[in-house]
């Protein structure tokens, strides 16, 4: 296998800085991902069934007559998420299909824990108002107190979380 | 650590370091611009009558949140039914947000005349606060209009008059007990609370 | 001043703008190596301190950027101050740190990934997508109040613990460094018994 390549993390972070200040200069919103994947699923209940959609008290402040609630800057942003990273890895020569995980761990196993971990996320997000990128990186950045207390929770429960689902990631002796 | 990473963390303490001296960041108040606040003062949507407020409280309208901005002396020797006592000085408190940063309530301030009320009004609009009226007249009109209405004159009245008097009549019995130029006095107890009930027609005879 | 929009930009040019910094975004997530669930769970065991040193540099970045740009009177960031509603927030980020260990990624992590051709990145937004779904579909019933509860407004962090805006910067700033430091000698220690494939996939 040959050696991934990567920027170095410190260049990258800085670069990642300087984007989330245009994103605050240019458009007011910091930089998220959560709420793309909410707007996204806001459209297709409003697709469905608009009166639904009108009804429920989560979406109804998200879908009006004639609008399509699509359009919002996340979605877009997310957009160029997908292309960028495409742009990325063309580059870095990692544009394939394959599964990361630990080697010890079974695809089908990895595949189902993506699952479970992917729901967890949709819950906490949205109860949470936001994921690591538009409540914890974006909140640091106007020092707001919701992003240090994302920061704390997720960093800090997930050391926690970690230690006890080590096997997942670290092949022990019995493994 | 790499020399470039070095150099990188170096760089941000400096930067990190030289906002220590940034004066700090003023939560904004929405400043309102001198123009708009003038027209704003002179526009007429901004006063309640005598009449609506009474008109509210016989109907037990729970919408509407009266606020008197006098002291506290005053406040507990007379106020309207149902008034909340918030001083100028103790307003911008953040325990009153609740009363005041409401949309869905009407919020109506009243001092003896005008004058107090005014000054409160003055201070709340120049925040975030919106919609906030003003008793026209104030207490003093408050007595001359409905504890203590007025009949117009003969050649004054009008239908509407007529009926307008009707109503402070009504109004008067209300909320002192007693009725104007009639022998019974009842007593009733002052300062009801504002019941959330169901808005009420007000009828033609006796409320 | 900025931000921009929507005195001075107007609507559709602020989504391509949104457009034109998601490329940005994607392009250094996946070239930071964020498309790869052993090193963002690496940071959690230590052996890759990647997710920690992009993560700080790029808050540390924005955080003095922005405050200094305030301060020049470029921008006001007080009008982009999000709500803090501390209880949700504390048990949503309990829930994503699960997630996080589980999972392997985050939102916007694993569509770098999905886009690129991880499998597992793509489970993973399905999973993103039944949970939003769940949520909408239940949150009269379970979630709203929940949701709504602890409302402190807008706090900003300094204010909330007293201390001038500047110096909380450069106190970050100090232990965000020193927590590289560590992180670094962690990974360093950890190198030593990786194998020479892991050290591949990992890009160390």
């Amino acid at each position: 296998m040959n050696t991934n390549k990567y920027i170095n993390p410190y260049v990258g972070g800085i670069l990642l800085g300087l984007f989330i200040i245009a994103a605050y200069y240019f458009s007011g919103e910091g930089l998220g991902s959560s709420g793309g994947f909410r707007d996204v699923a806001v459209t297709a209940i409003d697709a469905v069934s608009p009166e639904y959609a009108q009804s429920n008290a989560y979406t109804t402040n998200r879908v009006a007559e004639g609008v399509n609630p699509i359009h919002t800057w996340l979605v877009y942003e997310l957009l160029g998420v997908i292309l960028g990273a495409i742009i990325s890895a063309a580059i870095f020569g990692r544009l394939k299909f394959n599964i990361g995980k630990a080697p010890h761990i079974t695809s089908k196993k990895r595949l189902y824990l993506a699952v479970i971990g992917g729901i967890l996320w949709g819950i906490g997000t949205q109860l949470g108002r936001g994921c690591t990128s538009g409540l914890v990186l974006s909140g640091m950045a106007v020092n707001s107190l919701s992003g240090y207390i994302g920061l704390a929770t997720i960093f800090g429960s997930g050391f926690i979380f970690a230690f006890i689902f080590k096997k997942l990631w670290i092949k022990s002796k019995n493994n | 650590m790499k020399r470039r990473e070095i150099i990188i963390l170096s760089l941000l303490l400096i930067g990190a370091f030289f906002t220590i001296f940034f004066p700090n960041i003023k939560s904004q108040e929405n400043i309102i611009g001198y123009k708009e606040l003038l027209s704003e003062i002179n526009k007429v949507g901004r006063y309640a009558t005598t009449d609506e407020i009474a008109n509210a409280i016989i109907n037990n309208d729970p919408s509407y949140i009266l606020i008197d901005v006098r002291d506290v002396k005053q406040f507990k020797s007379y106020t309207i039914d149902g008034a909340v006592n918030i001083t100028l000085d103790k307003i911008m408190d953040e325990e009153y947000k609740d009363y005041l940063n409401t949309e869905s309530y009407t919020v109506v301030l009243f001092s003896n005349g005008s004058s107090k009320a005014d000054q409160v009004w003055l201070k709340l609009r120049c925040t975030d606060y919106k919609g906030i009226r003003v008793m026209k007249g104030g207490l003093n009109e408050w007595f001359k209009t409905i504890i203590n209405p007025q009949k117009p004159i003969d050649n004054e009245m009008t239908a509407a008059k007529e009926k307008q008097y009707l109503f402070r009549k009504q109004a008067s019995f209300y909320f002192t007990g007693t009725q104007v130029s009639s022998g019974v006095i009842k007593t009733k107890s002052n300062n009801k609370p504002i019941v959330k009930r169901k808005k009420k027609e007000v009828s033609g005879g006796c409320g | 001043m900025g931000p921009l929009y929507p005195d001075i930009i107007n609507p559709e040019l602020n989504l391509l703008i949104g457009f034109l910094i998601g490329i940005g975004f994607g392009f250094i997530l996946e070239a930071s190596g964020f498309t790869n669930t052993r090193k963002l769970a690496g940071i959690f065991y230590g052996y890759d301190a990647t997710v920690i040193k992009v993560f700080f540099t790029a808050a540390l970045t924005a955080m003095i950027g922005l405050y200094t740009l305030h301060y020049l009177g470029w921008i006001d960031i007080t009008k982009t101050m999000p709500t803090t509603f501390w209880i949700p927030t504390l048990i949503g980020g309990v829930v994503m740190g699960l997630g996080f260990v589980i999972g392997g990624f985050c939102p916007g992590t694993s569509l770098s990934a999905a886009a690129t051709g991880k499998v597992d990145a793509m489970a993973f937004i399905v999973g993103v997508m039944i949970g939003i779904f769940g949520f909408i579909l239940t949150f009269g019933s379970i979630w709203e109040g929940l949701r709504k509860s602890g409302n402190l407004g807008k706090v900003d962090i300094t204010e909330w613990i007293g201390i001038k805006e500047g110096l909380f910067i450069f106190l970050f700033t100090l232990i965000a460094v020193i927590t590289f430091v560590i992180f670094q000698k962690w990974q360093d220690h950890w190198k030593k018994k990786l194998s020479q494939d892991d050290i591949n996939d990992l890009g160390l």
